[in-house]
């Protein structure tokens, strides 16, 4: 089968010392990939180098093409990556989900039910409410809700449960598990706890990416 | 036209002034006195240094050593501008330098070559004055407009970086640092042009009065020089967070934070 994605090589190392080096990341069509790791042990960072946000000499390519350092943002369109902070912006919860799609790069794309979609996750918040009220839970679902919302190819999510109490936990696990699911989807998601269900898992450790059985 | 004249003895009894001013930072233990009397010294050996290059250029009457000026100038005025931000990136000054460059450039050459028309063209006793003031406000407004740009830009890395991760180009993902730095630049002009001629004659008209022009001239020239320099503060201020919004997210269009010192 064709990868989805295919990034590396990837390495990293502060202050002298080697966090990893010389790894290959790549997903495949309905992956839900558990990528599993101690701390310190580079996961964020590995996440942040495969959409180009920290500096590598890695090559991307999404479903065989490949994509230059000039083509960052349309790369990021279809590879989203989802950071742990879950941040929020001034203005309302509408503003902060639907900013993304009035980005050149997006026209085109729609955003389907957005109010939906934040009551699936147990969000009871009203859409012109403004986002920097929100609890840290909240805000972490909004980022979720923005991500699904968005639709990528794939999504790369970084600790995107942290904040969540057992029932919210749930809810959110299953809609972006539902979401790799779909046709030409693939997700990644960091987490330090035990994930219900996964297709494969992967362990970053002492600078390498292993496969888990 | 009476001017009456100044001479050495009247500038003598005018450094009095500095003389008390020290003398009571002396005595109430300010500890500001030194500071004072070299800021005081720098003023006049500077502009004594200014008005002989001035009195030889006017003399010379020709547009090569106009431009080695002016040239002088924009480049002071660009070191100037990146030393007074707070966070610094590489090469800083070239882009300060840039943006004051443009700025005085374009401003410069409409308000003397179209508004007053001086000929010849590079009549220094309308060009070196103008530019002068041109570039020390254009000055002001990049200073301003940078300093509040990069704090943002690196205060709140996670706003950027959301707007990027989906997908955003540069101007996309800095539409809102570049709105509040713009803003921030041209707040000190705007004032001046509100409280003009009400709470302060400013200091050109009050030279020119001084000088013996008629007020309504004097005036005249104020309000060209007010909207010159709001000219000069805007374009400094756009280019210069412009110029530095490509190097800071360069072309992968990350942070790239390792570039700041």
């Amino acid at each position: 089968m064709e990868a989805l994605l295919e990034v590396g090589p990837l390495g990293f190392s502060t202050a002298g010392k080697k966090l990893f080096e010389g790894v290959f990341l790549h997903l495949y069509p309905g992956d839900f990939v558990h990528l599993k790791g101690p701390s310190g042990s580079g996961k964020t960072t590995l996440l942040r180098q495969v959409v180009g946000l920290e500096p590598s000499g890695a090559r991307r390519f999404l479903k065989g093409k490949p994509y230059t350092l000039g083509e960052m943002a349309r790369f990021r369109t279809h590879c989203l990556y989802l950071a742990p902070e879950a941040p929020a912006f001034e203005g309302t919860v509408e503003e902060n989900l639907l900013f993304p799609f009035r980005f050149r790069n997006n026209q085109g794309k729609v955003a389907r039910d957005p109010q939906g979609l934040l009551k699936r996750l147990g969000l009871k918040i009203s859409l012109k409410s403004p986002a920097v009220s929100l609890s840290t839970g909240e805000r972490q679902r909004l980022a979720l809700a923005r991500a699904l919302l968005f639709d990528p190819d794939i999504i790369l999510a970084d600790e995107p449960f942290s904040a969540l109490d057992e029932e919210n936990f749930k809810r959110a696990f299953e809609l972006l598990y539902t979401f790799a699911q779909r046709a030409g989807k693939a997700v990644l998601c960091v987490s330090h706890g035990e994930l219900p269900r996964r297709t494969r898992a992967l362990l970053l450790a002492r600078g390498e990416l292993k496969e888990l059985p | 036209m009476n001017i009456i004249a100044l001479g050495p003895k009247d500038l003598l009894i005018a450094s009095g002034f500095i003389f008390l001013a020290g003398g009571l930072s002396l005595a109430l233990k300010l500890g500001i006195a030194r500071r004072l009397f070299i800021a005081a010294l720098r003023t006049v050996i500077q502009l004594t240094l200014l008005g002989f290059l001035l009195e030889g250029i006017f003399k010379l009457d020709s547009p090569l050593p106009v431009l080695l000026l002016l040239l002088f100038m924009t480049l002071v005025a660009g070191r100037e501008a990146a030393a007074r931000t707070k966070k610094r990136y590489a090469y800083l000054f070239l882009d300060t330098t840039l943006a004051m460059g443009i700025s005085a450039f374009f401003v410069g050459a409409i308000v003397t070559q179209v508004v007053i028309g001086v000929k010849p063209w590079y009549h220094p006793q309308y060009v070196i004055p103008l530019l002068g003031m041109i570039l020390g406000n254009a000055l002001n407004g990049v200073s301003l407009a940078l300093d509040s740009f990069l704090e943002y830009v690196l205060s709140r890395r996670e706003e950027i970086e959301l707007a990027l991760v989906y997908g955003a180009e540069r101007l996309e993902a800095l539409r809102r640092p570049f709105r509040h730095a713009v803003r921030r630049g041209l707040i000190p002009i705007i004032n001046a042009m509100s409280v003009a001629g009400i709470v302060s004659l400013p200091g050109m008209m009050t030279g020119q009065i001084l000088a013996g022009t008629p007020p309504l001239q004097a005036v005249a020239y104020q309000i060209l020089v007010m909207f010159m320099l709001a000219g000069a503060y805007a374009l400094g201020a756009i280019g210069v967070v412009f110029l530095a919004g490509r190097k800071i997210l360069g072309k992968e269009l990350r942070l790239r934070r390792e570039i700041f010192s």
